[in-house]
């Protein structure tokens, strides 16, 4: 029935290629093994032409499948499946979050799950250079991107330029630095997290590629990345959220107990 | 030269052979039936976003409206893409048949199963007339207890999908809309409880 509909569209294709060249391949062989075979009962008894071109194709087929497995394991040889895989990854279980407009006093840092701002950072491979409002991040996280964040006082310009080679033009991807960061580097998505001291760390590549929208990896599949407003005029970590409703104006500073962070 | 193209036809035949593990949910699977109705309930969910941008100066409620409307525009896009792949039509469809009796026991009163029939949470041509005429505060207000009563529909659905669905990639986005629109439900009643709204019965 519909189960069977695949394979018979792609057999045609293939039994036209095999009986085409299979005659063609006939041809030349017989040109080859006609001669001699001229004594009949010899020639039915060891079709050498035959098995010698069977051999061939047997052969030749082993060499195409050996020489596309060791392709791909070549192109594959950092690549990851899981998050398992890579050394140093912290995972946490956070569900979809609430929407606040309050700071939150986040159990990681960076934070990595939890309640967010009802805005989202712009997550369209986005390079920052301020420290963005750690709320809204969390809003791009929730819509399933890869946010790359470094201390700014412990990397170098190098550094950031080859950090923002793994985001700019990634659509899923942002990054900005973050003050008072414990490590030089944090790589993090929804519920996972890897620190890493250098920037050429492969691990920093195989976490980005295995978890910028990954697919049951996070609460929104789907959601996007884009957000205009917040790329035009980005939130800064410390300030209020711009989204407050006119009853929510003054922020919950008492909240706030991350020191030193205030209008970083 | 010919040699070749039996050796690579061979070698792709194989590959394809070891690869290929094929599953099309039939018309009247789960699957196909949350892919269709479930594609139809986010489209209107899409319309009504879509309203907002005009119609409200309310930052909180627009971010909202923006979230759903790209969220469900692409996941309804996903769904619609599977149909296609199933070579399953994308209207005309027994609605809320593959729910068998789960689905009957939400209709809505007065509204039978039948195709064309509106699914559980979502809004009559009257009540969006009613939307589209309003702005500020009281187009806030409505919109909010549309949108809930509608998310609250689409929960039923996906709650029975995730479960149900036969294929895996089905059963995730089942699982990821019946989440997302459980604490979206929480976020927009407080949202509504903020501009002086009361929600409607739940469908």
């Amino acid at each position: 029935m519909a189960k069977d509909r695949k394979p018979d569209d792609a057999r045609p294709r293939g039994g036209a290629s095999r009986s085409g060249s299979g005659g063609a391949g006939n041809r030349g062989k017989g040109g080859r093994t006609r001669p001699p075979t001229t004594v009949v009962a010899n020639a039915q008894k060891r079709p050498w032409g035959l098995i010698a071109g069977a051999l061939a194709v047997v052969v030749f087929a082993a060499a195409v499948i050996t020489y596309a497995v060791v392709q791909v394991n070549e192109a594959n040889a950092d690549k990851v499946e899981s998050a398992d895989e890579i050394e140093g990854v912290q995972t946490y279980d956070y569900p979809g979050g609430d929407h606040v407009t309050t700071t939150v006093d986040y159990e990681q840092s960076p934070p990595v799950g939890g309640p967010h701002d009802p805005v989202w950072a712009d997550c369209t491979g986005t390079v920052y250079d301020v420290d963005i409002r750690h709320e809204n991040a969390v809003h791009g996280l929730e819509h399933g991107a890869v946010w790359i964040t470094y201390n700014p006082d412990e990397v170098s310009d190098a550094d950031i330029d080859t950090l923002a080679e793994l985001v700019e033009g990634e659509n899923g991807r942002m990054m900005s630095p973050y003050v008072g960061l414990d490590s030089p580097i944090s790589i993090q998505s929804w519920g996972d997290q890897l620190k890493v001291d250098s920037a050429d760390d492969v691990r920093l590549k195989q976490f980005a590629d295995l978890m910028t929208f990954k697919s049951g990896d996070f609460p929104e599949p789907g959601a996007t990345c884009e957000r205009p407003d917040f790329l035009a005029s980005p939130q800064l970590a410390g300030t209020p959220s711009t989204t407050a409703p006119g009853e929510g104006d003054a922020p919950v500073d008492g909240d706030m107990t991350e020191g030193g962070e205030q209008n970083g | 030269m010919g040699l070749m193209l039996i050796g690579g036809g061979l070698a792709v035949a194989v590959a394809v052979a070891v690869d290929r593990v094929p599953v099309t949910p039939a018309a009247d699977s789960v699957d196909a039936g949350f892919a269709l109705d479930m594609s139809v309930h986010h489209l209107q969910g899409v319309e009504m976003a879509n309203l907002v941008a005009e119609r409200s100066d309310d930052p909180e409620v627009e971010s909202i409206a923006f979230d759903i409307s790209a969220t469900q525009t692409n996941q309804a896009g996903r769904m619609q893409g599977w149909l296609a792949l199933w070579g399953i039509p994308l209207s005309g469809g027994d609605t809320m048949a593959w729910m068998g009796d789960a689905g009957h026991g939400h209709d809505m009163a007065g509204m039978d199963a039948a195709s064309g029939a509106l699914m559980p949470g979502m809004a009559t041509e009257d009540e969006l007339a009613n939307l589209r005429g309003l702005t500020g505060t009281a187009f806030d207000v409505e919109f909010l207890r549309l949108m809930i009563r509608h998310h609250q529909g689409g929960f039923d659905m996906a709650q029975y999908a995730a479960e149900h669905a036969e294929l895996q990639a089905v059963r995730d986005l089942a699982q990821s809309i019946e989440d997302s629109q459980s604490y979206e439900v929480s976020t927009m009643t407080d949202m509504l409880t903020a501009r002086g709204g009361t929600p409607l019965p739940a469908p």
